[in-house]
This record gives C-alpha cells, structure tokens and sequence, in this order.
C-alpha cells in the first residue's frame, strides 16, 4: 500500500518519552515497570540484541552489566509505578543505550558512587540527565560503547 | 583456658610458626596445633551456611581447606590477625564449594549442560581467534542456535548472585554449640569487605592491588600483564561489581 502523507518519525508515550514509529536503524525499545523484577529482561533484551549486532561476547557482557547497573540506579529513585525505556542502538561499530525513567531526584546522578565508577570503567562513555523541558522529571542515563564487531 | 590466656596461645603459635624455616622439624606439629585451635572458628562459619542444600560436612571440609590455605600463606609482616586472615580464606572456599556444586535458582540439567559447553567453547574460541568470539561463532562452533548460547550466558551468571552472601538466619538449633561466637562477630563485622575480597583469584586481587594500592594507571597494568588495555578495564570493572553485588544488601 501506498500512502501519500509520510508517516510520522516518531511518536510521544504518555509520559513523553520520544519512541520512533518508523526507524531505518532499527533501534530496539524496551518500556517495562521500573522495578527490580524486570531487570531480568533488560538484561536479556539487550544481550539478544547487541549479539544480533554480531559483537564479541565480552562485549555483550559489558552490554547486559552495564544495562543491568543503569536500570538499577533509575529504580532506586524512580517515582511509585513508573516504567523505565531503554533504547537500544547497534550502528556500525557504537552501541548506543539510553535508559530513562520518572525520577524522585532532583539533581542528576553523582559520578562518585561505586556504580557509577563501575559503569564508566565498563563502556567507552557515560553520562546522566534529568531533562529541564520535560513536563515530567525524566531521569535518562546515556551510555555509549565501541564494540569490535569481527568481519 | 580463659579467652585471653587461649588468644595469646594462638599469637604465639602463629608467630613460632612464620618464624620457622620450612625444612625445620617442629613446623609440622605447630601447623597442625594451628589447625585444630581453629577448627571451632571453621565449624561456626560453615553452620552459617547450613541448610542450603549441601550437606554441613562438605562445608566443613572446604572450610578446612580455606584454613590450611591460610595457615601457609599467613604474613604476619602483612595482615594484622591471624583469625581475620584465616575467616575471609575460610568463607572463600566455602563459598567456592557453593559455586562449584550447586546453582543459586535451579536450572535445567540440559541448561547447565549447555552453559558448561558454551564456557568450554568460549575459551577455545578466544584461543584460536586471538579475541573475544561472537555469539553466533560460540553457536556454530557447539551446533545450537544464538538463542541457546544466548540463555546459557545468562544461566551461566546464576552461578555467582549475591544470596549466598547473606548468612542465613540460625537459630540455637544449628549453632554449634561451644564457638566463640561473640569473637567471630566481632571480627565478621570488620571483615565486611574480606571475605568478598577472599572470594576473589590471585589474578583478580592482583589487578586490584595494581589499580587501587600501586595506583597504576589502567595503561600502565596493561603493559605490565602484557594486555590490551580494555582488557583491563573489563576486568577491573566484572571485580569491582561483583565486589559490590557480594556487600550490598539482598535487593528485591
């Protein structure tokens, strides 16, 4: 079927996160309840999905720790019954991880905790905001990683 | 013996003993008296993890094994007790008869199988490619699909979860009766770190020593350890949160 009006790029989830309805690039989303209980199918979500990218499996290791650890600090803060998105990107050879939720917090996270030590030692860069224009505090925690993909 | 007069004992053995030579005659036996003053401290650490599925003499045994280990490795020149020493090796191999004997959530038996194929084949894989193998290299190698090396990476991290750190809650009718419980506390609660630290290899608490006592940079213990320098960082960071999943308290 043709359609003569482009379809809309992207569209807003109630609580305005930005999720695309039409992505070349194949990015993979993941909207579940931030609690500890789902931090299961983070973990799988994202290893699945950076393996399919064709990486090395230490660094689908690093992927899923670094997932597992990001989710983690967003639940510990995240207000009552609010979901978490991750956003996943495999692109040549970055992976780009974006975790976001509503967040109690008033200012972003601070870089001296163990976990944020761990997570910067884990991917190439990282870093965390909560977005002033938002209606809603959002807290997004922003993770990018080279990745050797072996020909 | 009164707790002062059996305390002074033991310093005095541990320090007869690290001043011995290891050809001399009388080590034997003062290693061995060693031994048996601590078997209580290795008793009521292996009570601690009664009722999980292996049976209390297993634990004990591999609670001996962690205190003969620290018998020969004690430096006085360079840990400060004996006993503190000797708890964190204790619960090492107690916690290591864990890892090696039984998964923290069940897992199917072909799972494991699976799992063990899958950890066999990485590392032949690493070997032979000179770098780390793709899921989909680890899944043709072994002939099963990248959803099954994928489970099996992910079963494979059951073994190590922080449960089997909390102690269980006992009650006087597992306690064995006669330890120096109140000592041991005492030294458990300075130890917080030390027994997550024990848990650890000789390679791990090298590279730890390395990056947080020697203060080396991540380049500089790469070209110490001839590897390449996300190496490192791998690994430092797989320490460090197994580090921290090993002294957090349980989450939900």
């Amino acid at each position: 079927m043709t359609n003569s009006t482009p379809a809309p790029a992207v569209e807003y989830d109630e609580f305005g996160v930005r999720l695309p309805l039409v992505d070349p690039a194949g990015s993979v989303h993941l909207h579940v309840p931030a609690t500890h209980a789902h931090l299961t199918i983070v973990r799988s979500t994202v290893a699945a999905s950076v393996a399919r990218g064709g990486v090395t499996v230490d660094d689908v290791d690093d992927l899923r720790l670094a997932a597992h650890e990001a989710c983690n600090l967003l639940i510990d803060d995240a207000v009552e019954n609010a979901f978490m998105t991750v956003s996943l990107l495999v692109k040549d050879d970055q992976v780009h991880l974006t975790c976001s939720t509503l967040t109690r917090r008033e200012d972003p996270l601070p870089s001296d905790t163990l976990s944020w030590t761990v997570l910067s030692t884990l991917v190439s860069s990282i870093s965390n905001r909560i977005d002033p224009q938002h209606p809603h505090r959002l807290l997004r925690i922003n993770i990018q990683h080279s990745v050797q993909i072996p020909s | 013996m009164d707790a002062t007069v059996a305390r002074q004992r033991e310093r005095d053995l541990v320090e007869e003993f690290a001043g011995l030579a290891l050809d001399d005659p009388t080590r034997a036996k003062v290693r061995e008296a060693l031994i048996v003053i601590h078997q209580p401290l290795v008793r009521s650490l292996a009570y601690r993890y009664a009722g999980r599925g292996e049976p209390i003499d297993d634990l004990i045994q591999a609670g001996s094994i962690g205190l003969i280990q620290a018998v020969d490795r004690f430096d006085p020149e360079r840990s400060e007790s004996f006993t503190g020493f000797a708890v964190a090796t204790i619960l090492g191999e107690i916690r290591k008869h864990f890892r090696d004997h039984t998964w923290s959530i069940r897992v199917p038996r072909r799972m494991q199988e699976i799992a063990q194929q899958v950890s066999i084949a990485r590392t032949e894989l690493e070997q032979e490619l000179k770098r780390s193998p793709t899921v989909k290299e680890i899944a043709d190698r072994l002939g099963v699909g990248l959803d099954e090396v994928l489970d099996a990476l992910e079963a494979a991290q059951a073994y190590t979860t922080h449960s089997l750190d909390a102690p269980s809650i006992e009650g006087a009718s597992t306690r064995e009766p006669g330890a120096d419980d109140d000592a041991i506390a005492a030294v458990l609660k300075r130890l917080d770190l030390a027994p997550a630290l024990a848990a650890l290899d000789d390679d791990e608490r090298a590279l730890l020593r390395m990056r947080f006592v020697e203060e080396l940079s991540q380049t500089e213990i790469a070209e110490r350890l001839d590897v390449d320098q996300s190496q490192v960082s791998r690994r430092l960071a797989h320490i460090l949160l197994r580090l921290r999943n090993r002294m957090a308290p349980p989450t939900a």
